[in-house]
């Protein structure tokens, strides 16, 4: 719990209190809200800035922050001290995580999933087809072994989904471009549970689909738009953003927050509202 | 060899303008060509020693306990910024240097940047001329004062940097010629840095070629001035040739709510009729984004000049420039672009039609741009002249003769110093003078005392009853 208590030490602020979550989340915001960190039932905000996503690996946090123009990550360790890596060559990284042993970042604006070493630069990187923001990548996982992203679809042009989103969302093989789940509308955060389940939130139709063994459930989250997802033993957590163009301003009135979610039944136990319009990603941190 | 550079800004922080993608470019170059780089620039959020494209770069925050000063920022606030600033710079600076030895330091940006450093004599100060401001600075340094001694300090400071520096370089001959007159034969010549195998007529469009007339145009869209203009000439253009389609690059716009508004307001203002695309100024996408037209027109007030003028250039695009000041610099006129008075719309609507529909003049144009810019601002060429200077710096730095000229300019600025006591002492008299009620009647009771009136003899008695000492600063 190292890493847990350095992060409650950085609290800027403590905004509120929960009950009933057995777990310890962290939850990244947009918007210079930065990240909240809801442990032994009080919730701290952490940091500042615009975050999308989150990765612990070998007891360090790792965080991305939104730049349309470059690629931003933040190490942070049990001892408190943070480092940044900056590349100028990618951006509007949506998603980092390791995998097979490298830290891999979706650069959104340039339609890639690249390696960033430890230099900040980058030793591998794998295009998509179309140019520019074409396919819209945003969020990373491994399932059965494979390293996977969704995207909001295969299209040609920059920015191209636009208007265009609706059922062509997919969630694809990152290396091979397999598509292994497609009719989706803006997905993010696939997600596969140690007992083979495939979660998406399915944002743009308000939704997360559960896939068990092909059987296909939905949780519907009326007017709220789903992204950030997150397990642990007994609960999914899943992140409620407001609808996009709410009023920045207005951003201590918004009813985004955190839905938990019965893994077994789905059932919503209960939602936690935070100060914040988008959360970008959700991480139940490791007990140890 | 292991080169430092200062620039307050330096992207991504602070953003993607002319200074900072100079600084930017010389970094990246200097990198490429095997040199050690480290980089001292402000932070625009947070504090840091990042990593960055291989480089070390040192990111420091602005003291703000300098900035809450009571009085001084209301009587110096240009000299103010750029201490409260550039000090931390300075000292980040020192610390790289005590750490690992710089062999030369480089002042792509600022005069000022550089001050401390080269004052201190540690290593060569290498500085360049700078024609423009950097946004960063025109946002904070630009509080006028009421008092001359604010900008007399400024430039007094500037002018030490450059007398103290090692060696001087400017993009253009008539920048020396202005600046330094005197010396103007002593300052080297070396082009604005860029990367031309970027920013080139082969490779990917990031927008469909849906026709071979599309215009590009960079602007600062939340300008209302630039919106304004924009519109009109998005207007006018279609008015004259509706297959024209244009894409609008916003150079300050960052995010996808600022995107979708702009998109709406300027639909807003010339409606439906015409497909228009406003999408912001990605960095790793303008060579993509440039070649998704055929001519390009940088608005007023572009805040990436020069290089909103170069890049399209470099990627073969016939050029419709507003003529801002020192593009002269850069562009030669009907030559390399058109170039228009700035927010002159029907000049602006002309030249665009006339590209249009003229496809032999629209290439002989642009072909005449790229040509000019692979001639004068290739980022290879530049550097190799860089790396040049830079070894002569290091010769030339510890000899007799320069060791005796930077004493000379040590001195000099001594003597001008004295000159800026008294402006400062007026400084100090006319705050008290606008400030105090008390200090206005002793002015004038003095003014009175000291006169030729018959009065005044009585009025030199009263003097010690009133208490006043302070003469009026005439005697």
């Amino acid at each position: 719990m190292a890493l847990v208590e350095a992060l409650a030490a950085k609290s800027v602020e403590r905004i509120g209190t929960y009950e009933n979550v057995p777990d310890v989340v962290l939850v990244s915001a947009q918007h210079d809200r930065g990240m909240y960190l809801l442990h032994d039932g009080v919730i701290d905000r952490v940091q500042r800035g615009s975050i999308t996503g989150l990765w612990v690996e070998q007891g360090r946090l790792l965080f991305a922050y939104v730049a349309h123009d470059h690629l931003r990550i933040g190490r942070f360790d049990e001892a408190g001290d943070t480092t940044f890596w900056v590349n100028t060559e990618v951006g509007d990284i949506h998603d980092i995580r390791y995998f097979d042993g490298k830290l891999f970042a979706v650069s959104t604006v340039t339609n890639e999933i690249c390696v960033v070493s430890e230099t900040g630069q980058l030793t591998e990187r794998t295009r998509f087809p179309g140019a520019g923001d074409a396919w819209h990548l945003n969020c990373l996982d491994s399932w059965n072994g494979k390293l996977v992203v969704s995207a909001f679809g295969e299209f040609d042009w920059h920015r191209q989904w636009k208007g265009n989103y609706k059922g062509q969302g997919i969630v694809a093989d990152a290396l091979s471009r397999e598509v292994l789940w497609k009719g989706l509308s803006q997905p993010h955060s696939p997600r596969m549970l140690p007992d083979g389940t495939k979660c998406i939130c399915d944002s743009q139709a308000q939704k997360l689909l559960v896939d068990r063994d092909g059987e296909i459930k939905s949780v519907e989250f009326p007017g709220k738009y789903p992204r950030g997802l997150s397990y642990g033993d007994q609960n999914l957590y899943v992140g409620l953003s407001q609808s996009r163009r709410v009023d920045m301003l207005k951003a201590e009135e918004a009813k985004a927050g955190l839905a938990v979610v019965d893994r077994q039944s789905l059932e919503v136990k209960q939602f936690i509202p935070l100060p914040v319009v988008e959360i970008y990603d959700v991480l139940v941190l490791p007990a140890q | 060899m292991r080169v430092g550079i200062i620039s307050a800004s330096f992207p991504p922080d602070f953003g993607w303008d002319g200074s900072s993608t100079r600084a930017y470019e010389l970094a990246m170059g200097l990198k490429a060509a095997g040199h050690e780089v480290e980089v001292i620039a402000l932070a625009a959020e947070i504090e840091s020693e990042t990593i960055q494209d291989g480089m070390r770069v040192h990111r420091v925050l602005v003291n703000q306990e300098l900035v809450k000063l009571n009085v001084v920022p209301k009587t110096t606030p240009n000299a103010l910024t750029i201490w409260s600033s550039r000090s931390a710079l300075w000292k980040a600076c020192l610390k790289a240097h005590a750490q690992r030895p710089f062999d030369v330091l480089d002042i792509p940006n600022i005069l000022w940047d550089g001050l401390l450093p080269a004052i201190s004599g540690l290593f060569p100060i290498v500085v360049r001329l700078q024609p423009h401001q950097s946004v960063y600075d025109k946002e904070s340094i630009g509080a006028k004062s009421a008092f001359a001694f604010d900008s007399k300090l400024v430039n007094e400071l500037s002018d030490l940097s450059l007398s103290v520096a090692e060696r001087i370089y400017s993009p253009t001959s008539e920048l020396a010629a202005s600046v330094v007159s005197t010396e103007a034969s002593k300052v080297e010549i070396i082009c604005d840095p860029l990367d031309l195998d970027r920013f080139t007529v082969y490779g990917a469009m990031a927008l469909p070629k849906d026709s071979d007339r599309k215009v590009i145009i960079i602007a600062r869209v939340r300008d209302k001035a630039v919106h304004s203009y924009v519109g009109d000439v998005i207007k006018g253009v279609a008015q004259k040739n509706t297959e024209v389609p244009f894409l609008v690059l916003a150079e300050d716009i960052t995010s996808d709510d600022d995107e979708h508004h702009a998109q709406e307001t300027l639909k807003g203002v010339i409606g439906d009729h015409n497909p228009v695309v406003v999408t912001r100024a990605y960095h790793q996408l303008l060579p993509e984004l440039l070649r998704s037209g055929q001519i390009v027109l940088v608005a007023p007030g572009s805040e990436r000049v020069p290089y909103s003028w170069l890049e399209p250039m470099a990627c073969q695009r016939a050029l419709v420039a507003s003529a801002d000041p020192g593009c002269e610099q850069y562009l030669r006129a009907d030559q390399d672009a058109v170039l228009v008075k700035p927010y002159d719309v029907k000049a602006t609507i002309d030249a665009i039609v006339n590209l249009a529909e003229d496809r032999p003049l629209r290439l002989k144009l642009a072909i005449a741009g790229c040509r000019s810019v692979h001639k004068n601002f290739c980022r290879q060429h530049a550097i190799e002249s860089l790396e040049a200077l830079y070894e002569s710096a290091r010769q030339t730095y510890k000899s007799d003769e320069r060791i005796a000229a930077r004493v000379m300019a040590m001195h000099d600025f001594v003597e001008r110093s004295e000159a800026l006591v008294a402006s400062y002492d007026k400084m100090l008299y006319d705050l008290l003078f606008v400030e105090s009620p008390e200090f206005r009647f002793r002015h004038w009771f003095t003014k009175f005392a000291d006169s030729k009136s018959p009065a005044a003899p009585l009025a030199t008695k009263f003097k010690k009853i009133f208490g006043v000492k302070h003469s009026n600063g005439s005697n």
